[in-house]
């Protein structure tokens, strides 16, 4: 590896993931450093056990059904996205391991497993794309204009250029997924890695922006990842349990 | 930037504003102005923006405001580069645009419930009528009601005789009206009673109750203070929570078991659910009038007879008291047993739309506010046409007066009542 190749492929990395780390621990220690309120936060008539509370989160993480209610072109984009996102982020496990249990359940053969993962990281990339575009146009038009900052256009950008560079990784060049597994199986395990996978062109501008996207998101509004878990926790809950 | 942008505020009043909205980012607020996402899923959800389709008027536009100056005086990113953040400094335009958002929302948390991301924008409008308020930029009207109950509270004394003396007019009053000979002045003095009333000002909120109470024998007084705080719409708990801790005093000075609040949706909201967490636990049960009144139902307390109230009629959940109070059943549950034809207003009153007036807006006199208000109580004519009801009942005195403004607006035919009113219409005394 050359030394560019070591600063992209392994400097990179680890310093993505760094920001990455400190960022969510930043967020989370800014949050529990606030003080406490005494404040009424339920929405009435909400839940009151544990397991309801869970069932309602992970209802509206999944289903966004609050959105599906109040506006149904939004629900589609947004639900889309995320679900495209879910399935694009479920798709690059392979790049660290072969799922061999599944295509042996599955008694596929290597050429039938090879045109599901084209086709499927196909509809994945071109779902997000899609939810994407309307997306951002959604936010150059009426309300949404007037409260948009730089922040939610260069989330929504980031998206694109990752999800148009990943569908061109696979269509347009080839990834060597031996290659590549073995080079981020040395990443993951903190080695030297020993072999590179080639710095094509849409790779090097999908590797790239896929990093920042890591350094980033426990800065920007993408951290609602986060904090959905304890706002929808503050609002379902049955009575202020004190305070919170 | 516009030329009132370049007016800025003096120093000091930077630093008193940058630190009151300091004191505001406790936890929650913290999550709710960092988690934020401005999906705008928000926006449908409001009826002033479903109404007016003015971008000014959206939850996320609101909020945004408030979140903004958090960014310019809290942020790493908005204080480096304010403009990749569209953080902005305290200016006599930036606090007149903020201000003009926050009073232009009834505050009713169907925002809030619909909010894919569990967040709340009241809190953020809540800072934002509080900053307003610090900057000087808040209604005169609010401000005002907010600092002569504060100074009545102060001053009881210099009250209470005109007080006692037209409280007395009214026992004679009911003593004529009803024949109940032991109807007496309930004003509460140190004897030890079961409850505590707290009317808000005016005789339609202690007559009818004062009927029912006395008819069903319940040991009772009434209380010194007004139930309702207009320092709540300016988003000032300081100034709150004084008024609520009189009300406590009294309660306990009576050794009152419960305290029953009038129709009154913020004061319902500010004795039942934050009272209890702004002083650690409150030694009384504290219900609305409604729930006593189910009770006293239930307990066949009192004779009622429905015959009296036979036109159609439904019931309008003020914020308050549904999705902000967790009062669904009590009120349905009397309408069905004093009126005959009792119909939904909505199929799920936690999603109710807000009649228009909450959040302290009926209160203002503005012209802006008064058109603004009419215009978007729209959603609550349509939904009473809908109905077919000739009554609509509610519990809160602020959508009773918006939706009297609403009835008279769109002439939609209706009486306005209250629960308590349709309670004692129905009530029958046995001498």
């Amino acid at each position: 590896m050359d030394s560019v190749e070591i600063f992209v492929l392994v400097a990179l990395p680890y310093l993505a993931i760094s920001c990455f780390v400190i960022g969510v621990i930043y967020r989370f220690s800014l949050w529990f450093r606030a003080h406490f309120a005494a404040n009424a936060f339920t929405i009435f008539p909400g839940v009151e056990s544990r397991g309801k509370l869970a069932f309602e989160i992970a209802k509206e993480v999944t289903t966004f059904s609050r959105i599906f209610k109040v506006e149904k072109k939004l629900w589609i984009g947004a639900w889309l996205l995320h679900f495209g996102l879910l399935m694009a982020l479920i798709g690059h496990t392979c790049l660290v391991l072969e799922w061999t249990l599944l295509w042996d359940v599955l008694s596929l053969d290597s050429e039938t497993r090879d045109n599901i993962a084209q086709i499927s990281g196909a509809l994945a990339g071109i779902v997000i794309l899609s939810a994407l575009i309307y997306l951002l146009s959604r936010r150059f038009k009426g309300p949404m204009f007037q409260t948009s900052n730089v922040e939610d256009y260069f989330a929504l950008a980031l998206l694109l250029v990752i999800g148009l560079t990943g569908l061109a990784i696979r269509f347009v060049e080839h990834v060597e997924l031996e290659l590549f597994r073995e080079y981020l199986g040395d990443l993951l395990l903190f080695r030297m890695p020993t072999e590179a996978p080639e710095l094509s062109f849409y790779f090097l501008i999908h590797f790239l922006t896929v990093m920042l996207l890591i350094a980033v998101l426990p800065f920007t509004k993408l951290f609602h990842l986060g904090g959905i878990f304890v706002t929808l926790r503050l609002t379902n809950v049955r009575l202020p349990e004190g305070q919170s | 930037m516009t030329s009132s942008d370049r007016i800025t505020v003096s120093e000091s009043q930077e630093e008193t504003l940058r630190a009151a909205l300091g004191s505001k980012l406790n936890r929650p607020m913290s999550y709710y102005l960092e988690t934020c996402a401005r999906c705008g899923a928000c926006n449908s959800a409001c009826h002033m923006f479903s109404i007016t389709q003015d971008p000014r008027h959206t939850p996320a536009h609101k909020m945004e405001l408030l979140r903004r100056f958090h960014r310019r005086y809290f942020t790493f990113l908005g204080r480096i580069f304010p403009w990749l953040t569209r953080a902005r400094e305290f200016s006599k335009a930036s606090l007149d645009e903020m201000t003009e958002a926050a009073f232009e929302c009834s505050g009713c948390r169907r925002c809030a419930a619909f909010c894919p991301l569990g967040l709340d924008p009241t809190w953020m409008i809540s800072a934002s009528r509080h900053l307003a308020s610090i900057a000087g930029t808040a209604p005169e009207d609010l401000e005002l009601l907010a600092d002569t109950q504060s100074m009545r509270r102060l001053s009881l004394e210099d009250f209470m005789e005109t007080y006692l003396r037209q409280i007395e007019s009214l026992a004679t009053q009911l003593r004529e009206e009803t024949g109940l000979p032991n109807a007496s002045n309930p004003v509460a003095n140190a004897e030890a009673r079961d409850f505590l009333y707290i009317p808000i000002a005016g005789v339609h909120t202690i007559m009818p109750v004062a009927k029912i109470f006395e008819a069903a024998g319940l040991n009772w007084a009434l209380s010194k203070y007004d139930a309702s705080s207009y320092a709540y719409f300016l988003g000032d708990s300081s100034r709150v929570q004084p008024l609520t801790q009189a009300i406590i005093e009294e309660a306990k000075a009576i050794k009152a078991k419960t305290v029953v609040v009038t129709e009154c949706g913020h004061s319902y909201r500010i004795l039942k659910h934050l009272a209890p967490l702004w002083f650690d636990g409150v030694p009384f049960e504290v219900k609305s009038i409604i729930e006593v009144l189910a009770e006293l139902i239930r307990d066949k307390k009192i004779a009622i007879n429905p015959l009296v109230n036979s036109e159609p009629l439904t019931f309008h959940d003020p914020c308050n008291f549904g999705r902000n109070g967790d009062l669904f059943e009590a009120p349905r549950y009397v309408l069905r047993e004093v009126a005959r034809d009792y119909v939904e207003l909505i199929s799920n009153p936690k999603h109710n739309w807000c009649c228009g007036g909450g959040g302290g807006l009926v209160a203002i006199d503005e012209e802006d506010i008064k058109n603004l208000r009419i215009a978007t109580g729209e959603k609550k004519a349509q939904q009473i046409r809908a109905t077919g009801a000739k009554t609509v009942v509610t519990g809160c005195e602020n959508c009773k007066l918006q939706i009297s403004d609403l009835n008279d607006h769109y002439e939609l035919q209706i009486k306005v009542r209250g629960v308590m009113d349709l309670v004692a219409d129905a009530l029958v005394i046995e001498s």
